[in-house]
């Protein structure tokens, strides 16, 4: 089996293995997203609400793209000073 | 690059966003360059991503922003929400971009399931056993119980990895409804493993999961 396909498998197989019965869709998961990064990157825990985030993340790659770059952004404008206090 | 009064409050923005001309000017300036600057710390992996292609998704993003301000709940900070806001529509125009000429014909074919290119080759002999016990009774949930829109939906999310603007475009659907019959889909899946006996264990234990 090549590095691919053990990828493409392990995705497949992973995502099946963390269904939950109810899972959040697309659109609530982006309406909650900046919540969910700001927490992440704050030593609060993470509120229960948001935490349902998690399992749409594990089976769904382009959320999952939008909240890595997201994560990039967050954390590149913290460093850099951008960041309106709020 | 300095930004200009970007230490607003989540009101002040909302405010001056809605602000006529020209006192919204400044505050449509410093959205720029914080869009600007949050684009690319988003994008930097992405090599074939110039400081153009950015701006023109900042434009476009400032449009979208200021047109659904009043979504804009408070409970995170403003340049946060905008932020996903802007990068949320550029990775779908780089999607629908790199996706646009795909033959979806021949992605779906490409996309077929077959387990035997999947066992590793491993000096175990059980292993490959288990394995092979496990990706066929996988095959035949896909071919035989879902119905043929999951399996489609499934081969390309997971083995094509084909984003979802380019499928929801060929099979009509919208995102929520996609990610439905994928949900669907992953829940039949497993509930199909479990009744042929196949325990979430043996599975991320035989593909070290």
């Amino acid at each position: 089996m090549t590095e691919h396909q053990d990828a493409v498998l392990g995705r497949l197989l992973n995502a099946i293995l963390k269904t939950e019965p109810e899972e959040i869709n697309c659109d609530e998961c982006a309406e909650l997203l900046d919540q969910y990064v700001e927490h992440s990157h704050s030593s609060d825990t993470v509120p229960q609400e948001l935490l349902k985030i998690k399992a749409h993340l594990e089976s769904c790659h382009c959320c999952q793209e939008v909240q890595e770059a997201l994560e990039a952004a967050v954390q590149g404008m913290q460093e850099s000073g951008n960041s309106n206090a709020s | 690059m300095d930004v200009g009064n970007s230490a607003r409050a989540n009101d002040d923005w909302l405010r001056e966003l809605r602000l006529p001309s020209p006192e919204s000017n400044s505050v449509l300036e410093d959205l720029r360059l914080i869009l600007f600057r949050g684009l690319k710390f988003a994008l930097s992996k992405y090599s074939s991503i110039s400081e153009a292609h950015i701006e023109d998704f900042v434009q476009d993003s400032i449009l979208k922003i200021t047109d659904k301000l009043d979504t804009f709940q408070g409970k995170s900070k403003f340049t946060t929400w905008a932020t996903k806001v802007a990068v949320h529509h550029a990775l779908s125009q780089m999607r629908r971009k790199h996706w646009q000429d795909a033959s979806y014909d021949e992605l779906v074919e490409r996309s077929e399931f077959r387990p035997d290119r999947f066992l590793a080759d491993r000096n175990n002999p059980e292993r490959i056993a288990n394995q092979e016990q496990i990706l066929k009774v996988l095959h035949n949930i896909i071919y035989q119980d879902l119905t043929e829109k999951q399996r489609e939906s499934v081969l390309l999310e997971y083995f094509h990895g084909l984003p979802k603007e380019a499928i929801l475009s060929k099979m009509d659907m919208n995102r929520n409804a996609f990610y439905k019959l994928i949900h669907d889909a992953r829940k039949k899946i497993k509930n199909g493993l479990e009744e042929a006996g196949i325990t979430a264990e043996m599975v991320a234990g035989n593909f070290d999961l």
